[in-house]
């Protein structure tokens, strides 16, 4: 176990150096740079004013060079500063995880919390109307972008019926901040809780079929616990490896759900970095979202180990 | 079929005081209903259990057996199954009128069963201990720690070596002899009336196989638990049971007491099936002049949905004609205590009929 956790941990910091170079390589091959974005809209034409400015920002130096200073700077601790506001970097990201990081969590929370018990009850009430209702739901959630179901509830509960107040930057308290957040949330959640209720009902089919249920059925174990302690338990190991996969996803899903409902978040922050090519905002941005999904995906092939005794990381 | 056998005058199955039986089938049918027609798993079979008696109910794969053992259990998939008509009376209580909750209890408790397959049969994320302890919370009213206590217990009474260790164990780390051990220790920890036996030891290497037989005939002597065996193997029929049933095709084609069956077969695929063991003596006689082969049943079971109009076995039987081939031959009494379902069996065997 402890030798699969260094390795594991090794590989980890290797993806991550992947991204990092993928990322840095990417942002420079998009044509036009915060410079040339400046110049053009501000009307400057003095090709020495273009120069000093890229000269100021290190952006006339070879790219490896520049990819060197970056991460050298960050192994430190030191992000770089936004082109944009001249504010150091973490200053402008740390304020805006928090509501993204309850966006996500809050989403991944209700898929689960729905998905699952229903893709449960869809398998045992198999080829029931029940079972043909919720697969039909959960097809729609996988085929309905997100930013156009957001944009439907926008519509029909904050414009027409105006039960749901549009996010305001300071929620009074933490339940008005969960129910600002809970209808995005749910928005962003809806593919993912489809998503997870087909897998869950079709692992759940599969389980059911197997000996040991039937032993638990001779056993005289209840209809509960045949479906929850006894089948769940082993249909449950796919399905979180697509909540790991969907933790990613999720952050996709986040950056036009914040984008439509109005949330200061990271994630829009990303789209706004991107527009004025701040690299040192979107390294730094797609670097945690690396970050993040690592860990969630470690943390994943953890429970494994937890949920399946069968499972032993040995080298 | 259906309209020859009601031709014939219904057989009377050999009934004992009803006081005496612990579980007592009467005409248990059980159909599945499929696309590809009305297969008839259990077609009329009635059969009686006495206390700490060994009952083996022998055939092929696809003969009905499981199907039996399941639906004494209620554990037949509804749908397609159904059992459309009979009775269970276990203790004189019928099975089939009890509800859901009412059923659930007996299960387990009252009877319980030993599958097949031992490598598939327990859960594979849970420990040994907890499946053993969840009848006994099921069931006893125990406490968890009672239960726990009690699965260690079980554990060695099935001669399962270091219990308190095993008992923290998943079936993978389990052989498949230490897991049906296993399953016996669940099946047996309510102190069942009757255990269920469905081809105990089909799965298991062959050394394990008397070990595990020998146990099951041992904690049954002990325990006083009556035993429903199901098994294709008449060696084990041989060692184990008081009375055996032999069924073909969802019915039963001939019944007695063990020693009665085995001296004088009346039934032409009783005596395929005996003819089928393969025998050290013949393998020796391999070696001679006139080798003698062993035997082996032509063909194969007929699909349940689409069987012959007369004997089911007609087809593969060396000595059917035309009566076997049109008409269901009656269940009747050939001697005392011993019956089968046979047009010739008098004539080629020598039936004296009681």
């Amino acid at each position: 176990m402890g030798a699969y956790m260094i390795r594991r941990f090794l590989l980890m910091i290797l993806t991550l150096f992947g991204m990092s170079v993928l990322i840095f390589v990417m942002l420079r091959i998009v044509p036009g740079n915060i410079v040339d974005i400046l110049f053009d809209s501000a009307g400057m034409v003095n090709p020495d004013d273009k120069k000093r400015l890229e000269e100021e920002l290190g952006l006339d130096k070879p790219i490896v060079q520049q990819y060197v200073t970056w991460i050298t700077s960050m192994m430190k601790g030191d992000f770089g500063y936004s082109y944009v506001s001249e504010k150091p970097a973490l200053d402008e990201i740390l304020p805006r995880i928090p509501v993204t990081a309850k966006l996500a969590a809050l989403a991944l929370f209700f898929s689960v919390l729905f998905g699952v018990p229903l893709g449960v009850i869809s398998a045992v009430r198999q080829n029931t109307s029940l079972d043909y209702f919720l697969r039909v739901v959960s097809l729609s959630g996988l085929s309905l972008p997100s930013f156009w179901l957001g944009l439907l509830i926008l519509m029909a509960f904050v414009q027409y019926t105006g039960w749901i107040p549009i996010y305001s930057d300071q929620p009074r308290g933490f339940w008005h901040e969960l129910w600002l957040l809970s209808i995005p949330a749910a928005a962003v959640g809806f593919r993912a809780s489809a998503l997870i209720m087909r897998l869950t009902r079709s692992s759940m089919l599969e389980v059911l079929r197997q000996d040991y249920i039937r032993t638990a059925r001779a056993k005289g174990a209840t209809k509960q616990s045949v479906n929850y302690d006894h089948a769940l338990r082993n249909a449950v190991l796919p399905v979180v490896t697509i909540i790991g996969i969907e933790a990613a996803f999720l952050i996709g899903g986040l950056i036009v759900t914040e984008t439509v409902f109005n949330i200061p978040g990271v994630a829009r922050f990303l789209v706004e970095a991107i527009r004025w090519r701040d690299y040192p905002i979107v390294q730094s941005l797609v670097m945690l979202i690396a970050v993040v999904t690592v860990v969630v995906n470690f943390l994943v092939d953890m429970a494994y180990v937890v949920l399946d005794p069968r499972i032993k990381y040995e080298s | 079929m259906t309209t020859t056998s009601a031709m014939t005058p219904q057989p009377v199955p050999p009934k004992v005081p009803a006081t005496e039986n612990l579980l007592e089938v009467t005409d248990l049918r059980t159909y599945f209903f499929t696309r590809q027609g009305v297969v008839k798993a259990v077609d009329g079979v009635d059969f009686a259990l006495k206390p700490k008696e060994t009952l083996a109910i022998v055939g092929e794969s696809g003969c009905g057996k499981s199907i039996t053992a399941l639906s004494l259990l209620r554990l037949i998939p509804v749908p397609p199954g159904r059992i459309i008509s009979g009775s269970i009376k276990l203790d004189g209580v019928d099975l089939l009128g009890l509800g859901e909750e009412e059923m659930r209890r007996i299960r387990g408790n009252d009877i319980s069963m030993i599958f097949q397959e031992p490598m598939t049969s327990l859960n594979p994320v849970m420990t040994i201990g907890r499946q053993i302890a969840e009848v006994l919370l099921l069931h006893q009213g125990m406490s968890t720690k009672e239960a726990y206590a009690r699965a260690v217990e079980m554990l060695r009474i099935v001669k399962i070596p270091e219990p308190e260790q095993r008992v923290k164990e998943y079936p993978h780390q389990l052989s498949g002899g230490m897991r049906q051990r296993a399953m016996i220790a669940i099946a047996l920890a309510c102190n069942p009336k009757v255990l269920i036996a469905d081809e105990p030891t089909t799965a298991l290497d062959v050394t394990i196989q008397a070990q595990i037989l020998n146990l099951i005939v041992e904690l049954q002597e002990r325990l006083g638990t009556a035993v429903v065996l199901i098994t294709h193997d008449l060696g084990v029929v041989a060692e184990t049971a008081q009375r055996v049933i032999v069924m073909y095709a969802g019915r039963k084609v001939e019944e007695a007491d063990v020693g009665e069956l085995f001296a004088r077969p009346m039934h032409p695929y009783t005596r395929g099936l005996m003819a089928s063991i393969p025998r050290l003596d013949l393998m020796r006689g391999e070696e001679k002049e006139g080798v003698e082969r062993l035997q082996e049943i032509p063909g194969i079971v007929p699909a349940l949905s689409a069987l012959p109009p007369g004997c089911a076995f007609a087809p593969r039987c060396p000595h059917a004609d035309d009566r076997c081939h049109a008409e269901y031959p009656p269940y009747e009494q050939k001697r005392s205590g011993h019956w089968a379902a046979c047009w010739r069996s008098d004539e080629l065997f020598g039936g004296v009929n009681a």
